[in-house]
């Protein structure tokens, strides 16, 4: 089935989840019967659909007991400085994600004025067409007769450092349900509400500042600092999460939910920091961990 | 799709020579001529562009901007009628100029100009040099900063 928008969990007369209301394609309203509900929707979807699965067992919303379903939503403060060096560094070639990732001021050091850390990931330089287009952006690479000398002291001789912070806990980030928007489906959308830190602004800036030294340090003639970026980072975590204390988690050792014992959550909504680096691999983890976990004790899953 | 005969392409011969204009004056050839203008025979390509809509229309209203003289007037002129426009339509000229970028830097004499070489340049048709490892001695010698899991 493809194309298809789950509305609501539903549950039973003793309090397990017994499958889901969802549209199709064309809108109908269909119901798929289910004896395990496992949510992998992420940190938006998935406490958007459990804050929308209201019954009179579970009037706000389910697997809510805590009140955290939605509360501690997280990201990840994105920031970096471009270095350009006179040597030709060939930094065209090559995968772009990361080529040296360093966790050196990963781990909390008070000294510092912040709690925990981040990633420092150094990446290489744009491909042609982009370095043409993003130096035109930055005005620093002109149409025109200009062109050809700008273009060549920037392409093949930039190295940047990024910077991702690890973003924190804090209930007053959290995903809602909009109390007027829906989507095409009459679906509640999910109403976003997030004010980064001082404890992220403080460590987004310490760590662009020692990439300004690393690159000076490796000689870059010039460097452009770009802080907080709004077009990355924005990966969705920690708003149905992890712990063994029913009343400051949602879900158990398991990802399965404190409240409901057929409910498991396999995304990044189980995350209890975002962790200092993108979060993809740690996702499929925690997804394998789960599967496992629960073919492993299918005897006493819901015990 | 851009009709790829050329009779019925949707700009007059006239229109032709301004776009040519106008790509040479976003970029020009350089002048120890190593690397050529960004004017080109082959402007169905350039025209079909399909991550704009109504791409061709904008092209063809920034010509009647420029002037049904701009093939034929100095390049300052020319440069000088495309900041103009670039002041008045920042979006249209923007549409226009990335896809001069993106016509340009793809083709073969550009690419070996530039010292990139034709085709991608990952994975294939690259080896990777030698690193010289020992940099890393340091940070090997460096104490462990992370926790153990």
């Amino acid at each position: 089935m493809g194309r298809c928008r789950v509305r609501e969990v539903t549950v039973n007369a003793d309090g397990m989840a017994d499958g889901v209301i969802y549209y199709d394609g064309d809108g109908n309203e269909c119901y798929q019967r289910a004896e395990v509900v496992v949510m992998a929707c992420n940190g938006i979807g998935t406490p958007r659909i459990l804050l929308n699965s209201r019954s009179s067992a579970f009037p706000d919303g389910l697997a809510n007991s805590s009140g955290l379903v939605g509360k501690n939503l997280m990201f990840h403060p994105v920031g970096f400085v471009q270095g350009v060096f006179e040597e030709q560094l060939d930094s065209h070639r090559g995968p772009t994600g990361c080529c040296i990732l360093s966790k050196e001021f990963y781990e909390t050091d008070e000294t510092r004025g912040f709690l925990r850390g981040y990633n420092m990931q150094i990446t290489r330089g744009s491909g042609p067409f982009n370095t043409a287009a993003q130096g035109f952006a930055s005005g620093r690479i002109p149409w025109g007769k200009k062109h050809h000398e700008a273009f060549s002291r920037y392409f093949d001789h930039v190295a940047s450092v990024g910077i991702l912070c690890e973003d924190l806990p804090e209930e007053h980030n959290r995903v809602t349900l909009d109390p007027e928007l829906v989507d095409s489906d009459g679906i509640p959308a999910p109403k976003i509400s997030y004010t980064m830190s001082e404890n992220s602004k403080r460590m987004l800036e310490h760590g662009l500042d020692r990439a300004e030294e690393v690159l000076e340090a490796a000689g870059a003639v010039e460097m452009h600092r770009s802080g907080l970026m709004r077009q990355a980072g924005w990966h969705n975590l920690g708003t149905a999460r992890m712990g063994n204390n029913p009343e400051t988690s949602v879900v158990n050792a398991w990802g399965r939910s404190h409240d409901v014992r057929n409910l498991f959550v396999i995304d990044g909504s189980v995350f209890v920091t975002s962790g200092g680096l993108n979060p993809t691999s740690t996702i499929q983890a925690l997804a394998l961990y789960v599967a496992d976990t629960m073919k492993k004790n299918l005897a006493n899953l819901f015990d | 799709m851009t009709n790829i005969i050329g009779t019925d392409h949707p700009l007059t011969a006239a229109q032709r020579d301004a776009l040519n204009a106008l790509l040479d004056t976003l970029i020009p050839p350089s002048d120890d001529g190593q690397m050529p203008g960004a004017g080109t025979q082959d402007l169905d390509a350039f025209l079909d562009n399909p991550t704009v809509t109504g791409f061709e229309q904008t092209v063809c209203t920034m010509l009647d901007a420029l002037g049904t003289d701009f093939a034929t007037v100095s390049p300052a002129e020319r440069e000088a009628r495309v900041s103009g426009y670039q002041g008045t339509s920042p979006e249209s000229f923007n549409e226009v100029y990335l896809q001069t970028l993106a016509m340009y830097y793809r083709r073969p004499e550009v690419l070996q100009g530039i010292g990139s070489g034709e085709g991608p340049p990952f994975p294939r048709g690259n080896e990777v040099a030698d690193g010289d490892l020992s940099l890393l001695d340091p940070v090997l010698r460096d104490p462990k900063v992370y926790r153990p899991t």
